[in-house]
């Protein structure tokens, strides 16, 4: 069995995937030379040219390669699980970038506490805004509930048992309706079902801030997450 | 412990003529500063000397200075160059004293000038005595109290007390710790604790961890830890030592986020207990602290001491952070990430986040669900305030009636914090009011909290009655809001502006948020029809808008007023008859006035005054006109000895005083304002058309007067109207229907 299937996802991002792919590539060397099994998964939803034409020459032999029509973030990273076979599995949103150590660290974290879901230690934002942000363990005392329940803690890309991804699948936005954030909606789920959020000390993501992202349209429309 | 109680009621007293001393301490101009501080470097002589305009006025320098005289620029002693000081030193500030920021951080060689220049030297050691100096004052008023108290205070006056003892204190955790409640005020807890815990060797409070400290005093070579205890050992060594016994503070990583302080002279972490905390100076490389901005909320700083001071658990997830910010390793992987993209850069000295402490909406956010009531509720009925009208009477009886027929109801008090009538909500209900929480916030602050506390509530049904965030929150969040929620609004009539346009929440908040409404609820069928109207909402749509007639609230004597009125009005030389109401356009008492004139052998007893609008003349009123203030009960007006009740309006819903007074047996000639005649009509009052001359007015009452056993018969007959139409059970009937269909 695979241990881990990677599962990049992309929109239009364009060349800036290009970068994505680099990085992800180092993570999987790096992986792959402390003994970890890997598989790629590029999910490619309402894409366009270029976009496709960067990932498909990027990762040329090295990844399944599956278009999507759903308009929607979590339902792309649905169908990267549809498609995986490692018993771990993480994704990487298709402008952002790893640390080298993510994919080897959360492996072996992952490994010791199956039932958790594994963050970078912090995310390095860059881009339109340059900032550091901590994970903090949901274990841990510097975890707040109530602050659950006003913004979320943790992004999407996590690193965990492909069956918790299985079971619990990442609900459609609706933003007509005012309701966004599958990534806040998912840790919420997760959470209520006893599964622990835990930081992969000493790794990094590096999150780009970018006009026009999913994040700004979610403000946009008001979006919530949802209730239930 | 009478002797306690006696010093603990003196230390009161002189806490509180403290507190009237710092008053000005209040202020953020003056930087937490009081006036005996200010005066310290205040040079009376100099400045009336320089300033003869204060000298002539005969007001005291200090005071003029601290009121207008900052303001102005002017120099508070010799050789302060303000202008300079002001660009140099504070960026340019003009909100905040110019001496109030010299005295705090008397930093500046540039805001002397010429000979009054001092070495950096002399000014060390002058702010050295003058912080010594403080200390000392206030050990000494420490001790007086606790002499006053009749304890022993030999032990501690042994040791170096300082202001740092209060500022470490945490009146929490010491009255948890001694089993004190909440009775106990933070000024006696921490008195308890300088006279009982603190010669124990009692910590202060979380910023003290006693782990930390044993290890940093060894790591300094300091003398080792006997008998006397660590925080005993700290007092005496550690912190004249500038040593920090948390290990939620550094001086390094103090100074590293306020570069302003590398000149400062004395204790960093004294700096930082004394004024750091109060002015929400960040402290941490790797964790950034923002504050909220609304009335009441804690400072965060001070709670994130408390929640981690003494908490292995937090000291080593924040110490894995710091080993891993700006680490070698961490470069590195920056650097690889930087290869991939450039964009990431290389330099990591970035505003690090922690959530959720660097988000000052959720400090906000947290307070305010700390107001909320434990328990489960049904329904939350959203009002502005509570003072004394109408529609605050509505909102009670609501309230009231929505708690006995399906279970526990929070009111949330949203705008303003008047609570005028808490006997209209009952005991029953529970209520908060979030107006000072929200205050604050900007509107997109207010809305999103008001969201995420329904959100939290998750009740069955919300109400608003005239709630204008609730409007604005359902504006927003509406859509959400309906996929948890039945949302129910409450409408009133149109008020109307001076060009004769309607305003109000049926004009502004009706069709913003008509779409997520399960029911709108009017006061009359006229306001109901009005909206349906005017929109052309179809029957399906025009179903959710529900007239609900209001109860009346006063309980009617058993013998109609009526009856009462007629067999004595042999007794009455006049015909007598009441008019109530503001003296605003609205009320139209202009129109009282000319019917007046056309009856002058009919008493008009008035009781109102101008609310909204400018007070009318009132120096040339008819004699058959009186006037009086405005009554706050039903039982100071002379109903049994007068004939009948006059009302003038021309635009209202379904007023309560017909309702009230119609209940009561009264004879009434009305104008058809908005929902009156679904009240008085020809068969039970004399209604007139909104706009008719004052002569139909005066016909109307002649009729009405004429008439003693019509009077009766119509009285009779809205009596009865108003007992079946507007009682409390019709009123639950109508209720229950809306919730049953809101299911």
């Amino acid at each position: 069995m695979t241990d881990i299937s990677i599962i990049i996802t992309a929109h239009r991002e364009g060349i800036l995937a290009g970068a994505t792919i680099h990085s992800a590539l180092q993570a999987i060397a790096h992986a792959e030379a402390e003994g970890a099994s890997t598989e790629c998964i590029g999910v490619l939803d309402k894409t366009d040219d270029l976009t496709r034409s960067i990932i498909s020459n990027a990762l040329a032999g090295r990844a399944t390669l599956i278009e999507t029509d759903h308009g929607d973030p979590g339902q792309s990273r649905n169908s990267g699980i549809d498609a995986a076979s490692g018993r771990f599995a993480t994704f990487l949103d298709g402008d952002d970038l790893w640390s080298e150590n993510w994919l080897s660290a959360a492996w072996r974290a992952a490994s010791d506490r199956p039932d958790a879901v594994w963050h970078s230690h912090c995310n390095i934002v860059f881009g339109q805004q340059r900032n550091l942000w901590w994970h903090v363990d949901s274990e841990g005392p510097l975890y707040d509930p109530d602050y659950m329940a006003w913004a979320n803690y943790w992004d999407a890309m996590s690193f965990a048992a492909t069956d918790i991804y299985r079971d619990l699948p990442f609900r459609a936005n609706d933003l007509p309706a005012g309701f966004g954030h599958e990534d806040w909606h998912w840790n919420m789920q997760t959470l209520s079902r006893g599964i622990a959020h835990k930081p992969v000390l000493d790794t990094l993501h590096f999150k780009r801030r970018r006009a026009r992202s999913q994040m700004s349209l979610v403000s946009k429309h008001d979006a919530v997450i949802w209730p239930d | 412990m009478g002797q306690l109680e006696l010093g603990i009621r003196m230390m009161k007293r002189i806490l509180r003529k403290r507190r009237l001393n710092r008053k000005l301490a209040k202020s953020p101009a003056f930087l937490g500063l009081g006036r005996d501080h200010l005066a310290e470097h205040f040079d009376a002589a100099f400045y009336t000397r320089e300033y003869p305009d204060t000298a002539a006025a005969g007001v005291d320098p200090l005071t003029h200075y601290l009121e207008y005289g900052w303001r102005e620029s002017r120099t508070p002693f010799a050789g302060f160059d303000v202008n300079e000081y002001v660009s140099a030193q504070m960026n340019g500030d003009r909100e905040t004293c110019p001496l109030a920021h010299y005295t705090r951080f008397n930093s500046s060689s540039q805001a002397l000038s010429g000979d009054a220049a001092r070495t950096q030297e002399e000014k060390t050691n002058e702010y050295l005595r003058w912080f010594r100096a403080q200390d000392e004052k206030w050990t000494n008023e420490m001790l007086t109290l606790l002499d006053a108290l009749g304890m022993e205070t030999g032990a501690l006056r042994d040791l170096p007390l300082g202001r740092h003892l209060r500022a470490m204190f945490s009146p929490d955790d010491y009255r948890r710790q001694q089993g004190l409640g909440p009775e106990v005020t933070d000024n006696e807890s921490f008195l308890r604790y300088l006279a009982f815990g603190l010669p124990a060797g009692l910590a202060p409070g979380p910023f003290f961890h006693e782990a930390t400290y044993r290890r940093r005093a060894v790591e300094q070579g300091l003398p080792s830890i006997g008998d006397e205890g660590a925080f005993l050992h700290w007092m005496r060594h550690g912190q004249p030592n500038d040593i920090s016994p948390s290990p939620l503070f550094s001086c390094d990583g103090y100074l590293h986020a306020n570069k302003d302080l590398e000149a400062y002279p004395w204790s960093k972490t004294s700096h930082f207990l004394l004024h750091g905390i109060d002015e929400k100076r960040q402290f941490r490389c790797d964790v950034t602290i923002h504050h909220g901005i609304g009335t009441g909320t804690p400072n965060t700083t001070r709670r994130f001491i408390s929640a981690f001071g003494g908490d292995d658990a937090a000291h080593e997830e924040l110490a894995a952070m710091r080993r891993f910010l700006g680490s070698a390793r961490m470069r590195d992987l920056v650097n690889k990430a930087n290869v991939s993209d450039p964009d990431v850069t290389t330099q990591v000295d970035l505003p690090a986040y922690l959530p959720p402490w660097h988000d000052p909406s959720y400090a906000d956010y947290r307070h305010a669900l700390g107001l909320l009531p434990e328990g489960r509720f049904r329904s939350v009925v959203l009002i502005p305030f509570c003072k004394v009208g109408g529609a605050d009477y509505v909102a009670g009886i609501l309230s009231r009636t929505l708690s006995d027929i399906d279970g526990p109801v929070l009111v949330l008090q949203t705008d303003e914090a008047d609570w005028a009538r808490p006997e209209w909500f009952g005991d029953d209900v529970a209520r908060v009011d979030l107006s000072g929480a929200m205050a604050a916030l900007d509107e997109d602050g207010r809305t999103q909290t008001l969201y995420e506390l329904l959100r939290r509530v998750r009740p069955a049904n919300v109400f608003n009655v005239n709630s204008l965030l609730a409007f604005k929150t359902i504006q927003r969040f509406g859509r959400q809001l309906s996929a948890f929620t039945s949302l129910h609004a409450y409408y009133f009539c149109a008020d109307r502006t001076p060009s004769g346009d309607e305003a109000g929440h049926p004009v502004s908040n009706f069709s913003p948020v008509f779409e997520h409404l399960t029911t709108a609820i009017t006061d009359s069928a006229d306001l109901a029809e009005t909206l349906g109207r005017r929109f052309m909402l179809p029957p399906d749509l025009a179903h959710r808008l529900r007239p609900v007639y209001t109860p009346a609230r006063t309980d009617p004597p058993t013998a109609p007023l009526v009856r009462l009125q007629v067999d004595a009005a042999g007794t009455r030389k006049r015909p007598v008859l009441i008019w109530a109401g503001r003296f605003d356009r609205q009320k139209r008492f202009d129109l009282l006035l000319d019917v007046a004139r056309a009856l002058p052998d009919v008493d008009f007893l008035c009781w109102g005054k101008a609310v909204l609008d400018p007070e009318p003349d009132l120096n040339a009123l008819p004699d058959n006109v009186k006037l009086h203030d405005p009554f706050t009960a039903y039982h100071e007006l002379p109903l049994e000895a007068v004939d009948g009740f006059f009302y003038t309006s021309d635009w209202d819903g379904l007023p309560t005083i017909l309702i009230e007074l119609g209940s009561m047996g009264m004879p009434i000639v009305a104008s058809t304002a908005g929902g009156v005649p679904e009240l008085i009509d020809e068969t039970t009052g004399w209604p007139v058309a909104v706009g008719n001359p004052s002569d139909d007015y005066v016909n109307a009452i002649e009729q009405m007067l004429d008439a003693p056993q019509t009077r009766i018969t119509r009285a009779l007959a809205l009596r009865e109207r108003v007992h079946s139409r507007h009682s409390e059970s019709s009123y639950a009937d109508a209720l229950s229907a809306i919730l049953k269909e809101a299911t």
